[in-house]
């Protein structure tokens, strides 16, 4: 059987050696699942409207930087990130734009949300909290990072690195239905994703990183809200979230060596439902014409930069 | 959404003129500024607006204020 952990950067002989937070989480939910995903490399062949939505939305505000930074105008640099959203959500091959497959987040919602973003927080470059500007000269944006611990290599991407007087923020934008409050903005105190990040900046930069802030927009079908939410990690915490991570690697290992990846059958409904449950509720003989008909290869690969 | 708007946004953003994304970008401005004002419809439906919304609008026109 072929299996994309056999040509993934992040594997050596079939072992997983560069973690990002996705396969983190994934494996943390269920090992059954990160084998699909990670290892076979499979994923469902509809493409999901949150990815796409959030993919598109992201690229665009990290873009406007990139161009403010290279001497357009705050209003060419919009024109222009709008006008890359309107063509990379449009199917030039079939002549109509693409399908979102959501109520919400559809690409009026997109091309909304992206207007009314800058809308509401203007050209953060001259402002108190700001873009950070590298040593090159460039935005602080889209940063790819690999960070050596012991034996592993812990990867990610940045959105955006923002500073004010005192320290730097790891900014990461996020896409979502539900409502901005307390509520949403708690999850992200326990974030896998927001602990690495910060752990990353720790290492990268000389400037102390104060918080992670969560920069989220909530995409309804008539609006779209902003609200900001910030997180801190200790340095006891980040070492305890380091211990935990390396005790879940090595179980992956365990796995790996016995060739044996086991369901987390309590996880099945989360995150709106696991996108393999037909696969793991199929009769086994059944299964690989299951992942014919309904999936496809992920190219998901922590060690390739975007 | 307007049916003008709609237009735009079915066809061909590749052969789009700076004019076509201006509008976009105008009407999504206006949007919000409606949103703001407290009309949280869709746009293009034709909707009473409801009591606190006519009064922000009727005080903005009063004060001469751009909303």
């Amino acid at each position: 059987m072929k299996l994309a952990a056999d040509t993934k950067k992040a594997f050596d002989n079939g072992y997983q050696i560069a973690w990002d937070s996705t396969s983190i989480e994934t494996l943390q939910t269920c090992p059954q699942k990160y084998y699909l995903s990670m290892v076979r490399g499979i994923k469902p062949k509809l493409q999901s409207p949150h990815l796409l939505f959030g993919g598109l939305f992201a690229e665009a505000i990290e873009n406007y930087y990139k161009l403010r930074f290279s001497g357009k105008s705050s209003e060419d640099a919009l024109r222009q990130v709008v006008w890359d959203a309107l063509k990379n959500s449009f199917n030039r091959e079939k002549g109509i734009p693409k399908a979102f497959m959501h109520n919400a987040k559809t690409r009026l919602g997109l091309i909304r949300s992206i207007i009314w973003y800058f809308e509401e927080y203007g050209d953060e470059i001259e402002t108190p909290l700001h873009v950070y500007k590298l040593q090159n000269g460039l935005p602080a944006v889209e940063l790819s990072f690999t960070i050596e611990h012991n034996d592993i290599l812990f990867c990610g991407h940045l959105d955006r690195v923002m500073e004010d007087d005192t320290a730097l923020y790891i900014m990461d934008q996020k896409t979502t239905g539900a409502t901005l409050g307390l509520h949403y903005f708690r999850q992200f105190d326990t974030s896998n994703q927001m602990t690495l990040y910060i752990l990353a900046g720790k290492i990268l930069f000389d400037m102390p990183i104060a918080a992670a802030i969560i920069d989220a927009a909530q995409i309804a079908v008539n609006f779209t809200r902003f609200q900001r939410g910030v997180t801190m990690r200790s340095d006891t915490r980040i070492i305890s979230w380091l211990a935990d991570i390396e005790e879940l690697i090595d179980r992956s290992r365990t796995y790996t060596a016995n060739g044996k990846w086991p369901h987390n059958w309590s996880a099945c409904g989360n995150y709106g439902g696991c996108p393999f449950r037909s696969l793991c509720t199929a009769e086994p003989k059944l299964r690989e014409r299951i992942i014919e008909a309904e999936f496809e290869e992920h190219h998901w690969d922590p060690l390739e930069a975007r | 959404m307007s049916e003008d708007i709609n237009e735009l946004f079915m066809r061909d953003p590749f052969k789009y003129s700076q004019q076509d994304l201006d509008e976009i970008i105008k009407y999504m401005r206006q949007w919000r500024k409606e949103f703001l004002a407290g009309n949280k419809t869709s746009r293009g439906r034709t909707t009473k607006k409801g009591k606190a919304q006519k009064e922000i609008l009727s005080l903005a026109k009063d004060l001469d204020l751009e909303l």
